[in-house]
């Protein structure tokens, strides 16, 4: 359902141009704003009796910049100008209006517009406008501001051994984190406004002659084509852009850790920023990419190495745990050692529930736990995840309703799941393998096999901005089989992703390895 | 998608699994099974020991204050295996589950009247285990073997499993032989080499949780021989050193202790034999059959009963041919009883069959008469490698 039958930009009747009077002009702001009380309006006679207005809104502007270097400029450095504006009209009045922009006001970035449509926006956004009576025209100084989280460690994520800065909630800083990271000229940076009524900014970060063209392109068009009324955060930007819709599996990476995406830059792949979010996303995304933590390439390779097999252990472990527990001793005891299936026997003994039922009830409560966990105020969250995982776990057994083994089986399964680092794919497994389990109860070990099929068929259909998911396995490419399933050292690891970054594929010259026996 | 989906739903139907779904509280697990003649003629008296789980883990969680017996032993008749085994169904509440079965004990006095053909069903069966190991019960019946309880393992039927895998590794008195391995033999013109479990003491008191509480057990079970059977019916036993020597044969022989003469003590001398292998060879010697048996065996020094400089040379050489003499006469032993009893339970006619294929087919007509006048020739070298963690022994008293 998209929105096709709508006409496309101003829904609302052309604004009328700028008046000449300052109080028409504040009249009109007012009006347009609906006389909200966050509209801040100053008049001051500058340049001698000159009328003017400094408007913008409270909250979101940075006003000691308006105090020192708007208003009090304004009453101070135009009075040194000549007293007859009126006089030959036409080019004093240029004269006044750049005299102000170049003279009088003390802020980094001054602009002059002639129609409402941008004087709206720029209130909205934190900007300072200034009127003059005897212009249609007025002057936009910027002036963004207000209060907004620091630059805090971002809550997922973490790493023991790296950088601890994480993204904030605006997008100025967030770009500023990553630039800081990167200083270079190629790094471009596109801005957009999204949204009908929220006019998000969005940007689109890459490195020029890294990230293939075509994906850029592709982006920016996907992104132009939104046609909403608000972006409230980066997961709306990715629905909207995604190539795939009907998936369990995020297509598109999302991290809150600027050192994150100045890596998947550098390996030419592109950053959107969304102002209200700590959230960035990065494009094109493949499978193997949520596997990949920052702390990777911070740590010696071959323990990182080690730790990224365990990590898809543990994928595995929360896709399948509680389907194999149930397949194994529901359609195939024969494959279970026989001291370990008596004691299943006996505990499943006291049961009164089939194994898929046990299961059930059991993943059903983890999830329950884990939902509450999140959303509870976090005075309450310990008390809750002792009487859940504790008290109900043991309670359970105890009482006979689930065996044992269920519950090591659920809790290392949910254990498993928390051990991905990327939440979104975590969130995906969770939801397979419930249908998983199903197919377990049904036809066993097969119905595993056939229904793992169809999970990898679909993986192997998707594509993130024409990247297969599944690369560099599906279509095969052995050399960045350097950092897929391992970590190379870092001095072997010598090109970006092929099908990624289509251009400039050479990372680093194999000179960078120390000269043997000269040390 | 379209055409994923439809190849997706033609594989569920097209391809196949296990179907049926059984729920682990619903089944019987059969830890051994055991086959016993009827009193009815032509009929076989089967019986199962079945695990109560409960009782196990009872018993763990509680220091053993349970008072259930960990497994249950149910008996059904029927003139065959598997309508006994169904039968069961009358007295056993929940569906018997028999692809955890250790092991099958045949009754010897079913041995005695031959039971080849009593196999047919473990191979038709999808639920019984070609790799679970066949005894004979030695003069008793399969069902009092299963019916007895021991201490340390839980379940019997592991325990029997596990005492048999653990004498025939270390002590060399006994021979696993699967069922798989039985039925090769049984298409063939050899006779299998089963092992005989006994049980030492009395059957009764066995049985009853009694004799876990004593910690002299009064009741236990004992593998400690091999059958020999002729035609698929027992005959006689090969204990000790037949059994040993058959084993050597067999080129099964993974662990055991060899005793020696020590100076004047006659069996002073312990031998840890580590590794063993044997090749047979076949040839024709004035129409008979000759076996040349070549073992190649080495072992260390486990005990010194007696004052011998083992450190010299001479000392060694000489106690390693005495090894190999004594190999070669255990050897021949078995191959005699074998011989007299006319039984190949060596496989020497699969040998002949491998080596000398044209003559085979003239001797395999009468190959037990062939077999039992067959020559003999073993060869054994031996070596001793280590002398454990000293040389020459302590003496008493001193110089």
């Amino acid at each position: 359902m998209r929105w096709k039958s709508r006409p496309e930009s101003s829904q609302q009747p052309a604004q009328p141009a700028l008046a000449e009077q300052v109080a028409v002009n504040v009249a009109h702001l007012k009006t347009l704003l609906g006389n909200s009380s966050d509209l801040v309006v100053r008049e001051l006679q500058a340049v001698g009796e000159i009328r003017t207005a400094a408007a913008y809104m409270d909250g979101i502007t940075d006003k000691d910049k308006i105090n020192d270097y708007i208003i009090h400029a304004l009453l101070t450095e135009t009075n040194q100008l000549p007293k007859e504006p009126q006089k030959n009209r036409q080019s004093a009045g240029d004269d006044l209006l750049s005299f102000i922009q170049t003279h009088a006001l003390a802020v980094g970035e001054v602009r002059i517009v002639q129609d409402w449509d941008r004087v709206i926006l720029s209130v909205l956004s934190g900007d300072t406008v200034l009127f003059v009576e005897g212009y249609a025209e007025a002057l936009i100084c910027g002036t963004k501001g207000g209060q907004h989280r620091n630059v805090e460690e971002p809550s997922t994520q973490l790493v023991i051994r790296g950088p601890k800065e994480g993204f904030t909630e605006s997008i100025g800083t967030n770009v500023s984190l990553v630039r800081k990271r990167i200083k270079s000229k190629d790094l471009w940076l596109e801005t957009m406004k999204i949204g009908q009524v929220t006019q998000t900014d969005v940007a689109v970060m890459y490195i020029q002659g890294i990230a293939s063209e075509k994906i850029v392109k592709e982006i920016k068009r996907r992104l132009n084509r939104i046609n909403t009324d608000g972006i409230l955060e980066s997961g709306y930007i990715e629905e909207f852009i995604e190539d795939k819709g009907n998936t369990p599996f995020p297509t598109i990476y999302n991290t809150e850790r600027p050192d994150s995406v100045a890596a998947n830059l550098l390996e030419g792949r592109i950053a959107i920023f969304i102002d209200g979010t700590p959230f960035v996303l990065v494009a094109p995304t493949t499978f193997f990419m949520h596997f990949q933590s920052p702390e990777d390439y911070y740590q010696r390779y071959p323990v990182s190495s080690a730790i990224r097999l365990l990590r898809y252990g543990t994928f595995l472990i929360a896709l399948f745990g509680p389907s194999v527990y149930i397949a194994a001793i529901t359609f195939h005891q024969e494959m279970i050692p026989t001291a370990l299936l008596i004691n299943l026997a006996a505990q499943r003994e006291s049961v009164p529930f089939p194994a898929l039922i046990e299961a059930l009830l059991m993943e059903v409560a983890f999830e329950i736990l884990r939902e509450a966990g999140v959303r509870m105020p976090r005075a309450v969250g310990q008390a809750v995840s002792i009487v859940g995982a504790l008290v109900l776990g043991q309670a359970a057994v105890e009482a006979g309703i689930v065996s044992s083994m269920m519950v090591i089986v659920v809790s290392i399964t949910g254990i498993s799941s928390f051990a991905n680092p990327s939440f979104s794919m975590s969130l995906g497994v969770r939801f397979v393998r419930f249908l998983m389990m199903f197919s377990a109860a049904i036809f066993g070990f097969y119905g595993m096999a056939i229904f793992s099929l169809l999970i990898l068929t679909h993986m192997c259909s998707m594509r993130s901005f024409g990247i297969p998911y599944m690369s560099p396995f599906s279509p095969f490419i052995l050399e960045d089989h350097k950092d897929t399933l391992i970590r190379f050292p870092l001095k072997k690891l010598f090109t970006r992703p092929r099908l990624i970054s289509q251009q400039d594929v050479i990372r680093q010259g194999t000179q960078s390895e120390p000269s043997k026996g000269r040390g | 998608m379209r055409r994923v989906w439809l190849v997706w739903g033609l594989m569920l139907i097209v391809l196949t699994g296990c179907w049926n779904n059984r729920e682990l509280d619903k089944l019987a697990i059969v830890a051994g099974l055991g086959i016993d003649k009827s009193e009815q003629p032509g009929e076989y008296k089967v019986s199962m020991q079945i695990v109560n789980p409960g009782a196990i883990t009872m018993g763990r969680k509680s220091g053993g204050g349970s008072k259930a017996m960990p497994v249950s032993v149910y008996t059904e008749t029927g003139s065959t295996i598997f309508e006994a085994m169904r039968k069961t169904a009358n007295s056993v509440p929940r569906q018997p589950f028999f692809a955890h079965t250790q092991m099958v004990i045949i009754g010897e006095e079913l041995a005695r009247e031959g039971f080849s053909h009593l196999f047919d069903f473990y191979e038709r069966s999808r639920e019984l285990r070609l790799n679970a190991p066949i005894l004979i019960a030695k003069g008793s019946k399969a069902e009092q073997v299963l019916s007895l309880i021991t201490p340390l393992e839980n379940v019997p039927a592991s325990g029997i499993m596990k005492r048999l895998t653990l004498a025939s590794k270390i002590w060399g008195g006994s021979h696993e032989l699967s069922i798989k391995a039985l039925l090769q033999t049984l298409v063939s013109k050899g006779e299998p080499a089963i092992s005989g479990i006994r049980i030492q003491g009395d059957p009764q008191i066995g049985t009853t949780s009694e004799n876990l509480e004593e910690t002299n057990t009064s009741t236990s079970l004992v593998i400690d021989s091999i059958a020999v059977l002729k035609e698929g019916k027992l005959v006689s036993w090969l204990s000790e050193e037949k059994a040993r020597g058959t084993l050597y044969l067999l080129n099964e022989l993974k662990g055991t202790i060899m005793s020696l003469p020590c100076q004047d003590k006659p069996e002073g001398v312990a031998i840890e034999v580590l590794r063993s292998s044997t090749t047979t060879h076949v040839d024709v010697k004035h129409g008979r059959p000759l076996f040349r048996i070549e073992v190649e065996q080495e072992g260390s020094i486990s005990e010194l009963q007696c004052q011998m400089d083992i450190s010299k040379r001479e000392t060694m050489v000489k106690l390693q041919k005495e090894w190999a003499k004594a190999t070669e006469e255990e050897i021949a032993a078995a191959v005699q009883a074998a011989k007299e009893k006319k039984s190949d339970i060596f496989q020497f006619g699969a040998r002949v069959h491998e080596q000398k294929p044209g003559v085979w087919k003239k001797w395999k007509q009468d190959w037990p008469e062939m077999f039992a006048d067959s020559l003999l020739e073993v060869q054994v070298e031996a070596y001793i490698r280590r002398t454990g963690m000293r040389i020459k022994p302590y003496k008493v008293g001193g110089d």
